[in-house]
C-alpha cells in the first residue's frame, strides 16, 4: 500500500511540471508584450526595454520557463495587473468558498445519483427506470449556467412574485447553508447524472452475478441482496467517477458561481477575464488546475484504500508471491 | 506497385467483398434503428440541421434587426419568443444561432478528431518509446478539466469564435488520441496487418488504409459525444464573455446578456437555453444508439 501511494506521489510530479509548461507556454505565446501592459501606452521604448529587462523577457524560453517553475513551487502564481497582489493569497481566500460548493453538489450528486441509479438498476426497464434514464440524458444535456439561472427564475423569481418571499437568495453567500442550496443544486445536476448512469450499469453486471443468486437463495430479504450485497460491490467503479467528478466540478463552479455571484475562485477568474487581468486568469488557471490533480491524485490512493484487490496486487509485488500477484 | 497489390489483395475490392461491406452497414443500421431513443436523436438532430440550413427561410426577421419601440416585448404572434433588450427577434437570434453552434462544435471536434487520431495512430502503431513519450504528453494534457484550458487559451489569444474552436479541439485532442491508440493498439496485431506487410505495404499505407478505417466506429461514437460537450463548452465560454462577440446570435451570449434581465424578461433566458438542451440531447441520444450500434463493448 505505500508502494502504491508513494508511486502516485511519484507520479504527480511530473504531471505538476506538465501542468505548469503549459499554461506558461499559453502566457508566452500570447500576442502583445506584458512589459508594455504593465508600463501602459505612454511608455517609452526604453522604459519597456528596461521593463522587459526587468521582468526576464529578454532570457530564452526554458530560462524563463525554469524561474516561473521555481516561483510557482514557492508559492508565486504571478501578480494582478491591475491591483498588484498575489494571485496565490487572492485565490487562497475564495477557494474554500469554492470547495464547499463542490462538496455541497457533489454530496446532491451522490445521493441523487446513487439512489435513484440503485432504483432504475432493481426496475430495469420499468416506467421508473425510463424516467431515471431520461432525467440522466436531461442533466448531461443542460448547460449547469442556464440551469442555475432557470432555479433562480423559479426559487427566486417566480416564487416571490407569487408568493411574496423568495424561496431561496439568488446570489451571494450571506444567508448560510440557505445561499449554497442553489448553486450546489444547479453544480451537481449533471454530476448526479453521470452518478446515475454509472450506479445502474455497475449494478445492473452486479445483480447478475452468482453470489446475488445464491443470497437470494438463502432467502436474504431483496433489500438486504441490493445494498448489502450488490451496492458495496457496485460501488467501487462510482466512486472512481465521483473522484473525477469532483475535480471537474472545480471547472464547472466558473459558471456557477457566475450565476449566483458566489464569492468562489471562479468567479474571481471571470472577474479577471472580463477586466482582462491575463496574469489573474493564468495563475487561477493553474491554481485550480493543481487543485483538479491534487484531487485526483487523493482519489487514486483512496481508490487503493477502498478496492483490496488494489492493495493485494501490491503486497503480492512486494512479496513476489505469484498467485497473490495473479489476484488468485 | 507491392503496396497496390498489397491493397488490393487485402481491401478485396470484389464484387463479394463490396456485398459484404453493403451487408455490414445494413447489419449496422439494423442495429440502430432497434434503438427507439437513437431513432429520436437523429429525428432531433435532424430537425436542428433543417433549422441550421434553412435559418435563412425560417427566421421572420433580420438577427441584428433592431428595433427600440418594441424593446423587451413578450413572446407573441409577431414575436414568437420575444425580443430583447435591443428589440431584436429572439426567435430569429435563436434559429441564427443554430448555424453557429453546429459550427463550432463540429468543426472542433472535427480538428481535434484529426489531430487525436493521427497522434493516436503513431503512438498505438509504434509503441514502444514512442508510445510512451507520447502518453506522457497526453496524461499531462489531460490533466487540466477542458474547459480550464480552453478558458487560459482564449483568454490569452482573444475572445473570438475561431479561438473558441481551436481551444476546445485542443482540449478534446488527447481524448481522441486515447480512443484511437487503444483501438490500433489492438488491430495492428491482426492477421490481416500482417498480409499487408508481407506484401510490402509501407507503415503509411498499413496506416491509413488498413488500420485507420476499422478504428472509425469508437471515433465516430466518441466524437458525436464530444460535439455534444463542445457545444456546451463554446456556450460556456461565450457565457463568460470569451466566445462570440455582438452581434453575433450566439447561445451562449443571448442568456449571458439574458441574465442581466432575469427579472422582467424569462424569455431571454429560457429560449436561448432550451436551445442548447435540444441540441445537446439530441446528439447524445444520437451518440448512445451509435455507441450500441457501433461498438457494444463502449456500453454502459
Amino acid at each position: 500500500m505505500h508502494r502504491y501511494i508513494i508511486k502516485r506521489l511519484i507520479y504527480f510530479i511530473p504531471v505538476l511540471i506538465g501542468v505548469s509548461l503549459i499554461v506558461f507556454t499559453i502566457m508566452y505565446l500570447t500576442p502583445g508584450c506584458p512589459a508594455t501592459i504593465r508600463l501602459g501606452d505612454q511608455a517609452t521604448t526604453e522604459q519597456i526595454e528596461r521593463m522587459r529587462e526587468l521582468m526576464g523577457l529578454n532570457r530564452p524560453f526554458l530560462v524563463q520557463f525554469g524561474s516561473y517553475l521555481w516561483g510557482v513551487v514557492q508559492g508565486d502564481f504571478g501578480r494582478s495587473l491591475h491591483t498588484n497582489r498575489p494571485v496565490l493569497g487572492e485565490m487562497l481566500i475564495r477557494f474554500p468558498n469554492t470547495m464547499m460548493l463542490a462538496a455541497a453538489g457533489m454530496a446532491i450528486a451522490v445521493v441523487i445519483g446513487i439512489l435513484v441509479g440503485v432504483l432504475s438498476s432493481v426496475k430495469q426497464y420499468s416506467f421508473a427506470d425510463t424516467i431515471a434514464m431520461l432525467f440522466a440524458l436531461v442533466g448531461i444535456s443542460v448547460p449547469n449556467f442556464w440551469f442555475g439561472m432557470m432555479a433562480i427564475l423559479v426559487f427566486a423569481v417566480w416564487w416571490s412574485g407569487a408568493f411574496g418571499y423568495s424561496l431561496f437568495p439568488s446570489s451571494g453567500f450571506d444567508d448560510g447553508i440557505r445561499s449554497l442550496f442553489l448553486p450546489a443544486l444547479t453544480l451537481g445536476t449533471s454530476s448526479a447524472a453521470i452518478v446515475l448512469r454509472m450506479t445502474r450499469s455497475s449494478m445492473l453486471e452486479v445483480l447478475r452475478q452468482d453470489y446475488i443468486r445464491t443470497a437470494r437463495a438463502k432467502g436474504l430479504k431483496e433489500r438486504v441482496v441490493v445494498f448489502k450485497h450488490a451496492l458495496k460491490n457496485a460501488l467501487i467503479p462510482v466512486i472512481t467517477v465521483v473522484g473525477l467528478q469532483f475535480g471537474f466540478l472545480l471547472g464547472g463552479a466558473v459558471f456557477t458561481e457566475t450565476v449566483f455571484s458566489f464569492p468562489g475562485s471562479g468567479r474571481f477568474i471571470v472577474e479577471a477575464i472580463r477586466s482582462r487581468d491575463l496574469m489573474v486568469v493564468q495563475g487561477g488557471v493553474l491554481f485550480l488546475a493543481i487543485a483538479f490533480s491534487f484531487i485526483n491524485l487523493l482519489v487514486d490512493i483512496l481508490y487503493g484504500v477502498i478496492d483490496p484487490r488494489i492493495r493485494t496486487q501490491y503486497k503480492a509485488q512486494r512479496w513476489n508471491i505469484p498467485w497473490l500477484r495473479r489476484g488468485k | 506497385m507491392a503496396a497496390k497489390t498489397s491493397d488490393q489483395a487485402v481491401a478485396m475490392t470484389t464484387p463479394a467483398a463490396k456485398k459484404k461491406k453493403r451487408s455490414q452497414r445494413a447489419e449496422l443500421w439494423r442495429r440502430f434503428k432497434k434503438s427507439k431513443t437513437a431513432l429520436i436523436g437523429l429525428g432531433l438532430l435532424a430537425l436542428v440541421l433543417v433549422t441550421a440550413i434553412f435559418a435563412n427561410q425560417i427566421a421572420p426577421h433580420p438577427y441584428d434587426g433592431m428595433n427600440l419601440m418594441v424593446r423587451r416585448q413578450p413572446p407573441s404572434a409577431e414575436y414568437l419568443m420575444g425580443t430583447d433588450h435591443m428589440g431584436r427577434c429572439v426567435f430569429s437570434r435563436v434559429v441564427y444561432g443554430t448555424r453557429i453552434s453546429l459550427v463550432v462544435g463540429f468543426f472542433a471536434v472535427l480538428l481535434s478528431a484529426i489531430a487525436g487520431g493521427t497522434i493516436g495512430a503513431i503512438s498505438g502503431f509504434y509503441g514502444d518509446k514512442v508510445d510512451n513519450f507520447i502518453m506522457r504528453i497526453i496524461d499531462v494534457v489531460l490533466s487540466i478539466p477542458p474547459i480550464l484550458l480552453a478558458i487560459a487559451i482564449v483568454s490569452a489569444f482573444g475572445g473570438s469564435l475561431v479561438n473558441v474552436m481551436i481551444a476546445i479541439a485542443i482540449g478534446y485532442t488527447p481524448r481522441f488520441a486515447r480512443v484511437v491508440r487503444g483501438s490500433v493498439m489492438t488491430i495492428k496485431e491482426d492477421e490481416f496487418i500482417d498480409a499487408a506487410r508481407v506484401l510490402g505495404a509501407s507503415d503509411y499505407r498499413i496506416i491509413t488504409k488498413h488500420i485507420m478505417p476499422n478504428a472509425l466506429a469508437p471515433v465516430i461514437v466518441q466524437g458525436t459525444l464530444f460535439v455534444a460537450m463542445a457545444i456546451l463548452q463554446a456556450a460556456g465560454l461565450s457565457f463568460i464573455g470569451l466566445g462570440a462577440q455582438p452581434p453575433t446570435p450566439e447561445w451562449g451570449a443571448m442568456l449571458s446578456t439574458g441574465q442581466n434581465y432575469i427579472r422582467d424578461a424569462w424569455w431571454m433566458s429560457v429560449f436561448p437555453g432550451l436551445a442548447i438542451a435540444f441540441t445537446v440531447l439530441s446528439l447524445n441520444l444520437l451518440g448512445d444508439g451509435l455507441r450500441d450500434a457501433l461498438d457494444p463493448r463502449l456500453k454502459t
